[in-house]
């Protein structure tokens, strides 16, 4: 009887931890590695990342009698005439299988890889591939790395020990076929997060990601840092779809919330407001994520997207909270999708850009006037106001209009006043009869909750001679 | 973003030629924006060179690590703690040379180098650079601002090479008449 009971308790916990624990190991992947190289050769700066230059010089001197090469052209060619670039490419790549040839998988259903391919450009490039395969023995390349991947291999898993993997089908709704593959790419500079899906309707589902630090030895280096990207990246699998389908309804919204924020949005290299939408909705979704995981990041992660430029990410966050406590009423997020336009739809960019900027820190003094003649020399202070309270741990001072040979020297004791948090007081010494420039860019001064100040403060002026 | 990156790359990107060299991501955003602006301002863009970037990552650090741009030496300044010659360089410019010298002292780059250089000095120690502040400080500085889009007297300058460089809170740029 005893016997039973221990068999029982056995089974019983091994069930529950494989029910809570889905492994999932990162690798170098033979497709992805295979396709980075031949969009490398192609002259893709995308995939033209050579962090680590000895396995870049072995690559590009292995292909370097190739480059002409019938796939090398043709490649070229469907860049510049599809936008095949960037994560149409790791799209392609996960929908291979390479046994004796290299062949589409067979269980992915049609027309799902990423629409800038077409099914008679998919079909030729595959010719070629193999050709180009075979002719550059592109495997006996990968296999001689093997080694080499494995140790990166060995040191991605620590980023991977605590995402939950089990959230996403549950959170989305959305059936999975329990398979999330996080790949190294060696040779790309960016991230990607493509996916399969199924002909049975399941996801398969990738965290496709560069390498950008090493260590002296030239073995890949991998933060804990690197967790909140994959998680990004496995959301886009769950999402771009989901805007897609509702993108005629989000469009015009869209537009307006996109305008206000071009120039921020350009300086993360997001163009369209597409891609915004698309962003928007996985960075709702990964603060959901958080939510649930580390609630203490939630209001960190909403302030960051909120500066970012993602105007209604509060709202839509707020949103995503409903859904999650009503998902007797909607099993998946598809079905909650109105809802998001209805919020969407009734909202004001330009209230929310007012909103967002009367939340952000403001210069509203300066101790000493911009131009200012006959400033006392020897150690000066100059003293910055802010209009509300401020985070007193952050500080930056930079170079002014004039540049590096006018900048003063600035002693320790800066800082900030301790009981209003309202006041910066840089100290300084300044030489006689000396023009300086100097200035206070607002994204290092931060209020208390986290939010930057808007502009920069310019000082220039001239001290007083001996 | 990747549609739009594509067509920045492809009006650009093909025509790089960027072996050898390594960029962190911020360092590559600054490139980004360096190019995206000089296109804005209807300019060509600037091949990316590994011998300045190998120049400027190298004298970012310097500046961060061992602070040569102390007293009336300026941000120009190299410290005497590598594998080049020290150099102050001071407001009246007496050093430019030295500094035009620098890529062909640590690199096989033959030409001239200029850089511009910038700098944040706060809280929390290290404060770091990153690639918007740094553009944004040289677009307020005509001086500067005059290297990156070639006017004033930069106007006859043909840009072929260029090296980014940022450590800490130092960002530091390349530029060179000579292709690479």
């Amino acid at each position: 009887m005893k016997k039973y009971f221990i068999l029982l308790a056995y089974l019983v916990i091994s069930m529950t931890v494989s029910a809570q624990t889905v492994r999932v190991k990162a690798v170098v992947d033979e497709r992805t590695e295979l396709l980075s190289a031949v969009f490398r050769t192609v002259g893709a700066e995308e995939y033209r990342n050579n962090t680590l230059k000895k396995y870049t010089s072995e690559l590009d001197s292995y292909l370097l009698e190739f480059k002409q090469d019938t796939l090398i052209r043709y490649a070229r060619q469907i860049r510049k005439s599809n936008g095949i670039a960037f994560d149409a490419i790791m799209s392609y790549a996960v929908h291979l299988e390479i046994t004796d040839s290299i062949r589409f998988i067979s269980q992915y259903k049609p027309g799902t890889i990423d629409e800038r391919w077409n099914p008679e450009m998919e079909q030729h490039f595959l010719d070629l591939l193999n050709e180009f395969y075979i002719k550059t023995n592109f495997h006996n390349f990968y296999t001689s790395h093997a080694n080499f991947y494995t140790e990166a291999e060995y040191r991605f898993q620590d980023v991977l020990k605590d995402v939950d993997y089990e959230w996403f089908p549950e959170f989305f709704g959305v059936k999975s076929d329990g398979s999330f593959s996080v790949i190294i790419s060696l040779l790309n500079r960016g991230n990607y997060g493509p996916s399969i899906l199924n002909a049975d309707g399941s996801k398969k589902v990738y965290s496709i990601n560069g390498v950008y630090r090493t260590d002296s030895l030239e073995i890949p280096i991998f933060g804990k840092g690197l967790e909140p990207i994959i998680i990004h990246e496995f959301t886009h699998s769950f999402t771009n779809h989901l805007v897609n389908l509702y993108t005629d309804q989000l469009i015009k919204k869209g537009k307006k919330f996109f305008k206000p924020v071009q120039s921020i949005m350009a300086q993360q290299a997001y163009g369209t407001v597409q891609t915004m939408l698309y962003e928007i909705m996985v960075r709702s979704c990964v603060i959901q994520y958080y939510k649930d995981h580390d609630s203490s990041m939630v209001q960190k992660y909403l302030t960051d997207e909120l500066s970012n430029g993602f105007l209604w990410i509060k709202e839509l966050y707020g949103l995503l909270n409903v859904y999650d406590n009503n998902r007797a009423q909607y099993a998946t997020l598809e079905q909650f999708m109105p809802e998001i336009v209805k919020l969407q739809k009734s909202l004001s960019p330009r209230k929310l850009k007012r909103e967002y900027e009367k939340q952000c820190g403001a210069f509203v003094g300066l101790s000493i006037r911009d131009g200012s003649d006959e400033v006392p020399y020897d150690t000066v202070k100059i003293t910055v106001t802010f209009a509300q309270p401020m985070n007193i741990g952050t500080y930056g001072i930079s170079y002014g209009k004039k540049g590096e040979s006018f900048f003063p020297k600035f002693l320790e004791q800066s800082g900030w006043d301790p009981e209003t948090k309202t006041k910066f007081t840089a100290t300084m010494v300044l030489e006689p009869g000396k023009s300086y420039s100097l200035c206070f860019p607002g994204q290092f001064f931060l209020t208390k909750t986290g939010f930057p100040v808007e502009g920069i403060l310019y000082l220039d002026f001239n001290t007083a001679k001996k | 973003m990747k549609k739009y990156f594509f067509w920045v790359f492809l009006t650009f990107g093909l025509l790089f030629s960027t072996f050898g060299q390594t960029l962190s991501p911020e360092e590559q955003k600054l490139y980004d924006l360096i190019m995206q602006y000089r296109r804005e301002m209807g300019l060509p863009p600037i091949p990316l060179s590994p011998s300045l970037t190998f120049v400027a990552k190298t004298h970012a650090k310097d500046l961060a690590e061992n602070r040569p741009d102390q007293g009336s030496c300026n941000a120009h300044s190299w410290s005497d703690k590598g594998n080049w010659t020290p150099m102050c360089y001071s407001d009246d410019h007496k050093q430019k040379e030295k500094m035009w010298s620098k890529p062909s002292e640590l690199t096989n780059y033959k030409g001239k180098g200029f850089e511009i250089v910038t700098m944040v000095y706060g809280r929390p120690t290290p404060v770091y650079m990153n690639a918007t502040m740094a553009i944004k400080s040289w677009k307020g500085s005509s001086s500067h601002n005059a290297v990156i889009i070639n006017s004033g007297m930069w106007k006859s300058s043909k840009w072929q090479a260029i090296g980014i460089g940022i450590y800490k809170g130092y960002a530091c740029v390349w530029f060179g008449e000579e292709a690479e």
